[in-house]
């Protein structure tokens, strides 16, 4: 992935208002996060396209959706040209494929979106790359 | 509410209109940034042909698939038989959790086990709203498009939530709700798409409420009407990816990927009720991404009051007359192919409208 492409991915996530640290060392920056309201998965795999992230497992699943802020850890040698690559990659990793692009959102009432239905009301991908970008 | 009383309901048309606005320029705006999801929908469409053509050989393929990972399979002929076997597992006395799904609406299967004595709660915001209000949906994925934010806030205080805006409101339900996921016994949800190949159960939505009613109980019921069925997880993926940019939200923000896990009882049912004999087959490709109703003339003014008892609109005449009964409701049709041009499956709805007609008109003359 060069460098275009990787910004165009990030531009893709922040678009859909997920919060995007691009670093050299994931670990460093997880010790920015205090308190216990955050869960952390490592992604599997992730679609170029659309931003889609694969995740695994499913007591990944189950403390994900029930997190107030799901931080996510994605290495960008792990992001697919296409989004049946990008599950198929995943998909020979793990079994319980799940799969997050947002925060959990509604626009139930009269079609006004709120941030935060029933999943996480913060998502944050930690996109770590090998060489300083 | 009859035909009557929906035209002189300017709410329902109000929300219809609100949503093709707020949906159409999003659905353009997919097709554009993603072109090849155009390919998905052909491709697509050509598997579910094949699928129904071979219908029995899937259903088992998908029945052998589910049984080897565990899952206890059931195939229900009718939505009475389909009821009674959620009901024999669910039980009485249980707190139940719906992710929303048209098929459940099909066989009335909430007001079913509350009359068993549980405690059903659909989950997502605009169901539970429906729900509440003691309504039915107004569109297959948006069904309280119909109330204003005033009249949620009303309906939202028999729950206890109060507040002025979505955002309080939809923060109210958040809190109600969680401590339903939390102590739910069993968890319920329909399926957009299932691989015969690994019995995986893809699902999509926004809210996070399916992925919390299908993860935290220890008991989890899926509803899958046969023509959901398809080869391989490549289709199921491409089918919901599809419908999602169709319906006009696309990426979605959730894509579950359901399978039997270790701790959790894991139980599918088939549902047929009137799918295998049909004479509207071509209907079965429908993937429910509602684009159909909201570009509708005649939906656009009488929402799924234009309809049965669980689907309404152009497409939902039709599925009415495979579920239920063929309808003098076609008649209202106004046979414009507005259904059929936005189809992302192309499904040619006026001519099966037309078909429902010839065949009421063949039984009124005996």
């Amino acid at each position: 992935m060069n460098l275009a492409e990787l910004s165009r991915f990030v531009e893709i996530l922040r678009s859909h208002n997920v919060e995007v640290i691009v670093s050299t060392d994931a670990h460093k920056e997880l010790q920015n996060f205090k308190g216990n309201d955050f869960v952390i998965t490592n992604a599997l795999s992730a679609d170029e396209r659309t931003g889609i992230i694969f995740m695994g497992g499913f007591e990944n699943r189950k403390n994900a959706s029930l997190a107030e802020h799901h931080i996510v850890v994605l290495k960008a040698e792990d992001i697919r040209k296409d989004v049946i690559s990008a599950y198929n990659f995943a998909s020979s990793k793990s079994n319980c494929i799940f799969a997050s692009s947002s925060p959990s959102k509604t626009a139930d009432i009269e079609g006004k979106t709120v941030f935060g239905m029933h999943g996480p009301r913060k998502l944050t991908v930690i996109l770590e790359v090998k060489e300083e970008v | 509410m009859d035909i009557y009383e929906a035209l002189a309901n300017k709410s329902i048309r109000n929300g219809i209109l609100r949503s093709l606005r707020n949906l159409s320029p999003q659905v353009e705006k997919n097709l554009q940034e993603h072109p090849y999801l155009l390919e998905y929908a052909e491709e697509l469409k050509k598997a579910k042909v094949e699928v129904l053509e071979n219908l029995d050989f899937w259903i088992d393929k998908a029945s052998k698939i589910l049984q080897a990972k565990g899952v206890e399979v059931f195939y229900a002929r009718d939505a009475s038989e389909a009821r009674n076997i959620a009901e024999k597992i669910v039980g009485a006395n249980k707190i139940v959790v719906k992710a929303k799904s048209m098929v459940s609406e099909e066989i009335h299967l909430r007001e079913h086990l509350e009359k068993m004595g549980n405690e059903v709660l659909e989950t997502d915001l605009g169901e539970l709203i429906v729900q509440l209000a003691n309504d039915k949906p107004m569109h297959s994925v948006i069904p309280a498009l119909h109330y204003s934010e005033e009249q949620v806030a009303e309906i939202l205080k028999k729950i206890g939530v109060n507040g002025k805006n979505a955002e309080e409101l939809a923060k109210g339900v958040r809190i109600f709700m969680r401590k339903k996921f939390l102590n739910a016994d069993v968890g319920i949800s329909g399926c957009n798409a299932l691989s015969a190949e690994t019995g995986r159960i893809f699902l999509i939505e926004n809210e996070g409420n399916i992925r919390l009613s299908t993860t935290l109980p220890k008991r989890y019921i899926a509803l899958v009407g046969i023509e959901k069925i398809l080869p391989n997880d490549e289709l199921a993926l491409k089918s919901v990816l599809v419908q999602a940019a169709f319906f006009g939200t696309f990426p979605p923000t959730y894509i579950n990927v359901n399978e039997k896990v270790d701790g959790q009882e894991m139980y599918a049912i088939f549902i047929d009720n009137g799918r295998k004999v049909t004479e509207f087959r071509e209907q079965l490709l429908c993937i429910r991404c509602g684009r159909c109703q909201l570009e509708c003339p005649v939906f656009q003014n009488l929402g799924n009051v234009w309809g049965g008892s669980a689907y309404g609109g152009p497409m939902g005449v039709v599925w009415t007359a495979i579920t239920e009964k063929r309808s003098e409701i076609c008649f209202l049709s106004t046979l414009c192919g507005k259904c059929r041009e936005v189809c992302p499956m192309k499904i040619n709805i006026p001519e099966m409208m037309r078909k429902i007609r010839r065949l009421l008109k063949k039984s009124f003359r005996g």
